[in-house]
């Protein structure tokens, strides 16, 4: 049987992680279903358990200002502490639609009640429904352990399916989210039913849109991202800047459309696994960018 | 380990594995077995219960959580006015068949109806939307949400 600890405060967690192997456990939705052995019986897990679920300074969402390094000013940003369920996420006025949208779609109410999208993250499955629209909003991570604190882009933390930079001793406590003026989003996740499915594929974008004195919109910010389609999300800021400065009329010309689905159809490489295949996943992504495209064009 | 927490507002203590599911606690330990094991993997909402007033899979939380919590079941909900209104109403709309989803089934609606007294069509489906039955069908039990939330009225 293994040893469990459950602090109420990030120090004393921190403490516990520094020495030995652990599995940190908050939620624990996907702990318990890896860890089973057979109904009725108790999951086996081989480390000792360092419950984070009653660390009330994780608990929170907080607007704060961020130093930006590089520039010296202060931008706000959304502060996500680790303990956050999605369900919490969900509802919170000040998240971002994307995220909320996303995070609405994992699993169903009971399992969001107890789920967090820190635990979503360090999983790093390529399915995982909440890293897209992380990706499309530059989210960073904050990890800490008892050396201290580090702060690196979501897109760096992920390295693989499973894998990430989280070091042995460290744990995610913040998802940091940059404010951004982005008003416009699309959503969708194609799974097999709307609740409890895992996703085949899922596409989510941002945009700008600025009106000028003419009356005709132009895109002052555009992005896409695609998950479940790669080991990780794939997002390309380089095909994102050939659509950013068009006027949003371009969105609805065919010839427009078909140039940039062409140059995604080159990046987006899925594979076939028990839950579709690789050409349908290919399809349906290309086929939902051309939506989020269109549907621009009446901006 | 020994662990305590309320269970249907009695105080209740456990001396079990800290990582045993809440699920098998409540029917192995404590023989209050309203709570189904169906999936044993949070997809089918058998194992439904009131955690901290949250709606929670009992199959995938371990003991350990629990301390210090409360818990309610359906044992506890039907001795409640709410609770009996979620259970006449399911039984008005027939909305129960072989039964194994109904706790869970009425531990959701109830958890609905106490955050939003009104529900519409959708946020009933949305509510129940990790909720399996298999036999019933879901459509007389979304009737017997919206009989609830009428025949409720006041009471949410």
């Amino acid at each position: 049987m293994v040893e469990v600890y459950r602090p109420d405060t990030l120090e004393q967690a921190l403490d516990k992680l520094a020495v030995g192997d652990h599995t940190l456990f908050s939620g624990g939705t996907d702990l318990m279903v890896q860890h089973s052995v057979r109904p009725g019986m108790t999951p086996s897990f081989t480390h000792d358990v360092i419950f984070v679920d009653a660390i009330d300074e994780l608990k929170h969402i907080t607007q704060a200002s961020l130093e930006s390094q590089a520039e010296g000013d202060a931008d706000s940003a959304l502060f996500i502490g680790a303990g956050v369920t999605l369900n919490e996420i969900e509802k919170h006025p000040l998240v971002p639609d994307v995220l909320r949208q996303s995070v609405a779609k994992i699993a169903a109410p009971a399992l969001r009640n107890r789920a967090t999208m820190a635990g979503n993250i360090c999983n790093a499955s390529p399915a995982a429904d909440s890293l897209p629209a992380l990706y499309l909003l530059d989210a960073r991570v904050v990890l800490s352990s008892l050396q201290g604190q580090r702060e690196m882009a979501l897109e760096d933390f992920i390295l693989a399916p499973g894998l990430s930079q989280l070091r042995q001793g460290e744990m995610l406590t913040h998802v940091v989210i940059p404010q951004a003026d982005l008003p416009v989003t699309f959503y969708h996740k194609v799974g097999t039913r709307a609740a409890n499915a895992l996703t085949k594929l899922s596409v989510a974008g941002l945009a700008k849109v600025h009106k000028g004195r003419t009356g005709k919109g132009k895109l002052v910010d555009w992005r896409v991202a695609f998950g479940a389609v790669g080991p990780t999300v794939v997002r390309s800021r380089e095909l994102e800047s050939l659509v950013i400065g068009q006027p949003t009329e371009r969105l609805a010309k065919p010839r427009f459309i078909d140039e940039v689905v062409a140059m995604y159809s080159e990046i987006i490489r899925p594979i076939d696994d028990q839950r579709s295949t690789a050409e349908y996943r290919h399809q349906a992504s290309l086929n939902l960018l051309r939506r989020w495209l269109s549907q621009l064009s009446v901006q | 380990m020994k662990i305590e927490f309320y269970l249907n507002d009695e105080l209740v203590e456990v001396d079990a594995d800290p990582m045993q599911s809440l699920l098998n606690t409540l029917r192995g330990n404590l023989s209050k077995t309203a709570t189904k094991e169906g999936c044993g993997e949070g997809e089918c909402g058998a194992c439904s219960i009131l955690f901290n007033g949250k709606l929670v899979n009992a199959c995938m939380m371990p003991l350990a959580q629990a301390e210090g919590a409360r818990l309610m079941t359906l044992e506890g909900l039907r001795q409640t006015e709410k609770g009996q209104c979620v259970i006449n109403a399911l039984l008005e709309a027939k909305g129960v068949q072989c039964g194994f989803c109904t706790p869970g089934m009425v531990l959701a609606l109830y958890a609905l109806l106490e955050v939003n007294a009104k529900p519409s069509e959708q946020e009933i489906r949305t509510a129940i939307s990790g909720n399996l039955c298999r036999c019933t069908g879901y459509g007389m039990i979304v009737d017997a949400a919206k009989i609830a939330s009428e025949k409720g009225e006041g009471l949410w």
